[in-house]
């Protein structure tokens, strides 16, 4: 019954969002009738339709998806699903102690030796938010599906009433499987990926509307969106860790939890400081010639030059800071101690080759310091006018705070490496996001095209900071307002399946 | 179970889009900002927005093509879309994302 709940939720809510939509376009058809082409083939038009049907697109395929549910794992590599199903066996055998008397207790499994149940049941108490949904999912999922193959599909109504139900569920085994892969791909693509069009969309909206960034302007005007907008994502991505999303990577400042509980696939997803700085360095590895886009095949001018600065800056610290997180790499150089292994195993200097607390952590202070000297290097930038010069060096300034807070993060981290796989939260992580997401916001602004429009209207640099300011923590406020819905929505799913079960804080 | 607030938020923002002829009047009305940027100025004179400006002048002296913004008909319903977009993008869309019990495996 509270699967119907749910879906009837879910559902809810995609409509009003479909309606919304349709509304808006309805309101912004009818205003583009009314008033002339004040930017011909702007981008803003057409994206918002190719998004409008997109999302249409993945409704209906999440519609047949919850019809096929059964036939075809959610992950279209079937790798992953054998290593699920490793991981939720050894979690069953826990689980079987605790609740002898729940459905999961009816199947017997093949693992099922009794041995290592204890370390096994610890550790589902300690990570039951993080694996046991997928684990109860799979299980439940085949469970309900030959309940139904047993009862003719009529248990299952996720959309409370009989026709459409019928009518989806005959269209949907019409589906053959390997579109159902295909489909399963969109849905997840578009997942990703429909936020990032959002926002694409209301900056556009943003452009198209003030009328900024046409002819040659459009360079200047993409640099410091594209810039900019990574790096208000990358600070939405920092709330996230610090909240405690993707901890099952390691990137929530805990300790990442071993291939056992998680699958192989997911062990191998590498830390968060490798990502960091994987992706500064493939800013400047690429961004070394886009630089020089707005003068292509003119001399290299001074600006052009400084801005090559920054990406060479960019490719080497990125390639340091990756190779600074390499276990090889380190393991490589503690070689120059190899000449005293005899001495591992001899008392008294067994004791001395413990290998250091701080060893279980990376801390790699590179990315850091590359937007640390960013920031700096803003700060002091040449700008053409006054108004320039002071939101650059805000959002230098800003980059500098993200980088003196992340600076103590490691502090704290060094003093005392995390030890639970539980996210640890470290206060100085707030602060570093704070800073990234408005940074990155005044970086967008900082082009030329809207500070003419500043200066022209008469609007000083402290108009847009404090605005942004107060824009940035309303963000991060819902950011944490919808993670928590998700958390919501998560426990309600499990006490669903496991009314007995604990919950942890 | 929709959210109470988006009837009534699409209430209010129809009722803005209604009163656009209203609106329409009070902007030719505004201060110098407004005066240099004259619709009836033609784009031929320069297609793009001075991207440089060389003075520190608070009004710019150089005709700008027309946008948007600055034509004052009808910002009702612009600001309709907007705020029916938004409300669609920014705050149904997360929620409908991860809420949903479909993408379970995943998350």
């Amino acid at each position: 019954m509270l699967s119907v709940a749910r879906s009837r939720l879910a559902l809810a809510m995609q409509s009003s969002f479909f309606a919304l939509n349709a509304f808006g376009l309805l309101v912004g058809m009818i205003y583009n009738n009314r008033t002339p082409d004040l930017y011909e083939n702007n981008l803003h038009h057409r994206l918002g339709w190719a998004a409008t049907w997109i999302v249409l697109a993945q409704i209906v395929v999440g519609l047949l998806r919850s019809y096929t549910r059964g036939r075809v794992s959610a992950d279209a590599n079937g790798e992953e699903r054998v290593s699920f199903m490793a991981v939720s066996t050894h979690h069953m055998t826990g689980y079987q102690q605790m609740h002898p008397d729940s459905v999961a207790s009816m199947h017997r499994y093949s693992h099922d030796s009794g041995h290592g149940t204890e370390s096994g049941s610890s550790r589902c108490d300690s990570l039951a938010g993080l694996h046991e949904e997928k684990d109860e999912e799979t299980h439940r999922f085949s469970h309900q599906l030959r309940n139904d193959q047993a009862e003719g599909m009529e248990s299952r109504k996720p959309l409370g009433f009989v026709n459409p139900d019928r009518f989806l569920s005959r269209v949907s085994q019409l589906v053959p499987d390997q579109l159902i892969r295909i489909f399963n791909f969109f849905y997840d693509a578009v997942d990703v990926l429909i936020l990032i069009i959002g926002f694409v969309l209301t900056l556009t909206g943003f452009i198209t509307y003030a009328g900024i960034f046409k002819g040659s302007n459009i360079f200047n005007g993409l640099a410091h969106s594209i810039k900019g907008g990574i790096f208000f994502w990358y600070g939405l991505l920092t709330l996230g860790r610090w909240m405690g999303c993707f901890a099952e990577y390691g990137w929530a400042w805990n300790v990442r939890p071993p291939v056992g509980m998680v699958s192989a696939r997911k062990a191998k997803v590498p830390s968060a400081e490798f990502v960091e700085s994987f992706v500064i360095f493939l800013y400047g590895s690429t961004n070394v010639f886009l630089e020089h886009l707005s003068a292509w095949g003119d001399a290299w001018t001074a600006q052009d030059l400084e801005h090559v600065s920054i990406t060479i800056m960019f490719f080497g610290g990125g390639l340091c800071g990756m190779l600074v997180e390499s276990r090889k790499i380190r393991e490589l150089l503690n070689a120059s101690l190899a000449r005293f292994d005899a001495s591992r195993d001899q008392y008294p200097f067994k004791e001395g080759w413990t290998p250091p607390r701080t060893y279980s952590f990376s801390m790699n202070p590179f990315p850091g310091l590359i937007i640390f000297l960013l920031g700096l290097m803003m700060s002091s930038h040449h700008q053409h006018s006054k108004v320039s010069t002071m939101v650059h060096k805000q959002w230098g300034t800003l980059f500098v705070g993200f980088a003196l807070a992340r600076a103590v993060t490691y502090i704290l981290t060094y003093l005392s490496p995390p030890s639970s796989y539980l996210p640890s939260r470290p206060p100085s992580e707030i602060v570093s996001a704070f800073c990234l997401i408005s940074g990155g916001l005044i970086f967008i602004a900082s082009n030329k095209d809207t500070v003419a429009a500043m200066e022209r209207h008469d609007l000083n640099a402290m108009f847009v900071f404090t605005v942004t300011m107060g824009w940035t923590a309303f963000v991060m406020a819902w950011q944490i307002v919808v993670l928590a819905v998700k958390g919501w929505a998560v426990r309600r799913r499990q006490s669903a399946s496991h009314p007995a079960r604990g919950t942890l804080a | 179970m929709v959210p109470k607030g988006i009837p009534v938020l699409f209430a209010a923002i129809s009722l803005l889009a209604t009163t656009n002829s209203v609106f329409a009047h009070d902007h030719n009305d505004h201060g110098a900002a407004y005066k240099d940027m004259d619709p009836s100025v033609t784009a031929s004179a320069s297609p793009t927005v001075p991207g440089m400006p060389s003075s520190t002048s608070l009004t710019s002296s150089a005709p700008v093509s027309p946008t948007y913004f600055t034509h004052s008909g009808f910002s009702g319903l612009v600001l309709a879309h907007i705020g029916l977009m938004t409300a669609a993008w920014f705050f149904v869309l997360p929620i409908c994302k991860f809420h949903n019990p479909l993408e379970l495996l995943h998350r």
